[in-house]
């Protein structure tokens, strides 16, 4: 599978090994998912619905059980770890608020319930040298005027110290003892407050150097080694950590942080039903930021938003990952969404990977038929031609296509390959076989019903009725792989006469690549033909263009800038360098 | 366009949704004749003297000027002690809220396990439940009973104390076993969507922390209706703590026990304090219900979703 050529070894971030994951059902979702991921990568995982890109994002989630395979986050084996423990943060389609909580405690949740680690602080000493440095630099009259403004905002209980702390940017310990000693002086002493400045300075420097010194003798006395900054040694010289739950100030400052980041400021104290859908998903945002993990996970969180705001929304998570550092997995049904945001795409349909690649290489050189009609928009056209391969053209009908040089030993070595594939395939047909013929099946599109039936749910009276049924009848036990057997050897007889006499190969080509223009009377155009339009959209800039090409529906794009009326004609023309050229049997590229 | 002033015409839909009104409210207002006035009836000849309740069975309030309290006084104190009254108000009320506690959390931690919790026999476990449901609790009166007794003589169950404890616990455990309330939490824990525990789950929430800070707070309104059923339920309940409290000490009795003494046989003729009594045993009831009634109020679970 092609998916390490793009990181080297030492780049792995997190790394996710032939992941499968088969629902109890017995319905395969996810197979053999490989992809190594880079820090500050934003993967964008694209499919159609039902293709299994949101269970994979579960399992590296952990809210997912891991059928078979491993995730690892540097060396760090994730496969049994609970969510909790996987530095992992999710945002989900649904937004996922608490409901009954309101946006400061939606955002302040996950730190609410978790413990961290912290060094051992001497809150004492600390609080002492803080409260000195502010009185030395701010003097008394400025500590006053701090007060009396927090004062004017008429704080709650507890709130006073906190605002000062946020002021004055030091602990709340520290605005607590400033707060004391602003309460010990008397009003009258603060009137006039020019002749006794000296006086009361001198009065809390004594009181905070005799806190110090007290609190200094009980650590001599207790034996504990502190250093410049007041936290606890062990005994090897490394500062002491314990693992603890953050104080209400510090969850505060921290979620009043997320809030100015995303613009939320204004909501925290609203409940989640009184915001638009665009604030819930910033709340949902801000949930995960919080958390300060290195890696985000988004299951298609722009869906339920409207599309004007999810172009806004789309800028902003990407500035938001640029901005924290962060490596992103992103799900999303939406090409666009994944052509704009991705630094690599995987694109999957029905449990397989189709493709890994950045946006350029995944549309300049789609892997197979999949990949190139899902990528892009309008759909990339597609049409069957012949290879023929004495005149080196590719030809429909009166429409004719040279090809470039060398596209002819390309043919035959595909087919070869292939072929050489798929009779070790019929003749050795386990079940890593199968899951080929499978994925095979996943870029054609075709045998979608290819399920085993056991796995379906029954009904009881049915149960019993087939009970007696095979009682009576004691059917020879059926082989579960018949179908994919039969598709295996059907294509494998295409594959060899494709060989001896191939001709029939599907060329497409991306509707903003078919060159045209509009036809004038009287004017001839050199290799191209001229084709009346059957429907043009108007997009702004540029028209969508309907039209029959040699009896084929085709899609083109012109600029907007010559009105098309609605009977002029336009003049159709390729090149045979925008040409994709895929297999028919596999949907796999040849050119 | 005319701008009549007046009324307007009403409309076709109009006229009719109006006329549903009026039946609905005419049924509903023979209906509320029905159950009210028993109400009403208990309530106006609990102020009769008793002569006026010989004279005049047949009014709904008192004669004018023959209004008495002396059926309600009797009840809190009689001849210089305090009358069982109150204290039958106490053994109803302390073993209602009793089994309104127990079958909460009993009901919450099921129907989270079910719900939310990965084990084994679940599928069996549920369609126990279900089967539990159809069968009538008047068929295991009989089979209690015999084990009541049969416990309480193996276990030796003596003394005042003894008694009490003994047949309030087999008084409370049984009724908090309704499966009905249960489901109900179910049913409510079901509709809560599944990326809200996924996120809190990867928020770090273990299940208690989901249980306790996500589950509980939203199933505050699923709660106060079991609050309701429950407390009506037990408080109302007759049968099961008659065959309990038959032969015992009368201290022992709840006040729907205590409220058949006045209609039968032996009761005859204390009709007021019949009355009285009924009064006293219904107010428990009216404050439940008063506090629950606005908070069942449904609406907080998928709004802080859209999906």
């Amino acid at each position: 599978m092609q998916t390490n050529d793009n990181i080297s070894n030492e780049e792995v971030f997190l790394s996710l090994k032939h992941l499968e994951k088969v629902y109890p059902n017995g319905e395969k979702a996810v197979y053999d998912f490989n992809l190594d991921i880079a820090k500050n990568e934003f993967i964008v995982i694209v499919g159609p619905s039902g293709c299994g890109k949101s269970t994979t994002l579960r399992m590296v989630a952990g809210l997912e059980d891991i059928t078979s395979g491993d995730i690892y986050l540097g060396d760090e084996h994730l496969n049994y770890k609970p969510s909790k423990d996987r530095h992992m943060a999710i945002v989900f389609q649904s937004y996922a608020l608490y409901p009954q909580m309101t946006v400061f405690n939606n955002i302040a949740f996950p730190l609410t319930i978790n413990t961290y680690p912290a060094p051992v602080v001497n809150t004492v000493l600390l609080s002492c040298a803080q409260a000195k440095e502010i009185i030395e630099k701010c003097g008394l009259a400025s500590i006053k005027d701090a007060i009396e403004k927090v004062d004017a905002q008429k704080p709650k209980f507890g709130e006073r110290a906190e605002n000062l702390a946020t002021l004055f940017n030091v602990v709340l310990e520290t605005a607590k003892l400033i707060l004391k000693l602003y309460g010990s002086v008397s009003a009258d002493d603060w009137k006039n407050i020019a002749d006794k400045e000296g006086e009361i300075l001198s009065d809390w420097q004594a009181k905070l150097s005799d806190a110090e010194s007290a609190e200094q003798t009980k650590i001599t006395e207790s034996g504990k080694k502190l250093d410049g900054e007041f936290c606890e040694l062990s005994e090897d010289g490394t500062r002491k950590t314990v693992q603890r739950k953050l104080t209400h100030y510090e969850i505060k400052t921290r979620v009043y942080e997320t809030a100015e980041k995303l613009d939320l400021a204004p909501y925290l104290d609203k409940l989640p039903k009184e915001l638009s859908g665009g604030q819930m998903q910033r709340v949902a945002l801000g949930r995960a930021i919080v958390k300060n993990v290195p890696i985000f996970m988004m299951d298609e969180p722009l869906s339920n938003l409207d599309a004007k705001l999810r172009l806004t929304m789309r800028s902003e998570i990407v500035k938001l990952h640029n901005r924290i550092n962060a490596t992103t997995i992103y799900v999303t049904h939406d090409q666009t969404e994944a052509m704009t945001m991705a630094s690599r795409i995987v694109v999957m349909s029905r449990g397989f990977i189709q493709q890994v690649g950045t946006p350029e290489e995944v549309y300049n050189n789609p892997a197979n038929i999949f990949v190139a009609r899902f990528i892009g928009s309008p759909t990339m056209n597609m049409f069957e031609m012949e290879f023929d391969r004495n005149e080196k053209m590719l030809v429909y009908g009166d429409f004719r296509l040279p090809v470039e040089n060398g596209f002819e030993e390309k043919f035959d070595k595909f087919y070869e390959s292939k072929c050489a594939e798929f009779s070790s395939i019929n003749e050795n047909f386990d079940s890593g076989a199968r899951e080929k013929i499978l994925k095979l099946l996943s870029v054609t599109g075709e045998g979608k019903s290819v399920k085993n039936n056991s796995a379906k749910k029954k009904n009881f009276v049915v149960c019993i009725i087939e009970f007696f049924k095979n009682l009576a009848a004691k059917k020879a036990e059926e082989d579960p792989w018949l179908k994919e057997r039969a598709v295996a050897a059907e294509k494998f007889a295409a594959l060899k006469a494709y060989k001896e006499n191939g001709r029939k190969v599907f060329v497409g080509i991306r509707p903003e690549r078919i060159k045209i223009e509009k036809a004038e009377e009287g004017k001839t155009y050199k290799g191209a033909n001229i084709v009346q339009p059957e429907l043009t959209e108007l997009l702004g800039g540029e028209y969508n263009v309907y039209f029959k090409f040699c009896g084929k529906n085709m899609i083109g794009k012109i600029d907007a800038k010559d009105k098309l009326g609605q009977n002029d004609k336009i003049a159709v023309s390729f090149s045979a360098d925008d040409l994709f050229v895929f297999d028919p049997i596999t949907g796999d590229v040849i050119k | 366009m005319n701008f009549v002033k007046g009324k307007r015409k009403l409309t076709k839909s109009e006229k009719h949704s109006r006329r549903e009104k009026i039946v609905s409210f005419i049924v509903l207002a023979i209906a509320s004749v029905f159950f009210l006035l028993p109400l009403i009836y208990m309530f106006g000849n609990s102020f009769k003297t008793d002569l006026d309740l010989q004279l005049h069975p047949g009014s709904l309030f008192p004669s004018p000027g023959e209004w008495t309290l002396k059926h309600y006084e009797g009840f809190l104190w009689r001849d210089g002690k305090i009358d069982n009254m109150p204290i039958w108000m106490l053994n109803s009320l302390w073993s209602s809220l009793a089994t309104v506690g127990i079958t909460l959390l009993l009901d919450l931690i099921t129907a989270y396990a079910v719900i939310f919790l990965k084990f084994k026999g679940k599928k069996v476990f549920m369609n126990i439940l279900y089967a539990w449901m159809a069968v009538p609790g008047v068929i295991t009166l009989a089979p209690q009973l015999t084990l009541f007794n049969m416990f309480s003589s193996v276990i030796g169950v003596d003394g005042f104390a003894g008694n009490y404890i003994y047949i309030y616990l087999w008084l409370i455990l049984p009724g908090c076993t309704g499966i009905y309330n249960m489901l109900l939490m179910r049913n409510f824990f079901l509709s809560i969507p599944n990326d809200i525990i996924d996120s809190a789950k990867s928020d770090g929430a273990g299940h208690f922390t989901i249980f306790r800070k996500i589950a509980c707070p939203l199933a505050k309104s699923t709660m106060m209706l079991i609050v309701l059923f429950t407390f009506t339920g037990a408080w109302n309940n007759l049968v099961w703590p008659q065959l309990l409290m038959s032969g015992k000490d009368s201290y022992f009795q709840t006040v729907t026990v205590a409220l058949t003494g006045f209609t039968g046989g032996n009761g005859y003729g204390a009709k007021g304090a019949a009355m009285a009594t009924g009064v006293f045993a219904l107010i428990p009831i009216f404050i439940i219900f008063f506090i629950t009634q606005n908070k069942m109020i449904d609406g907080l679970a998928s709004t802080g979703v859209k999906g």
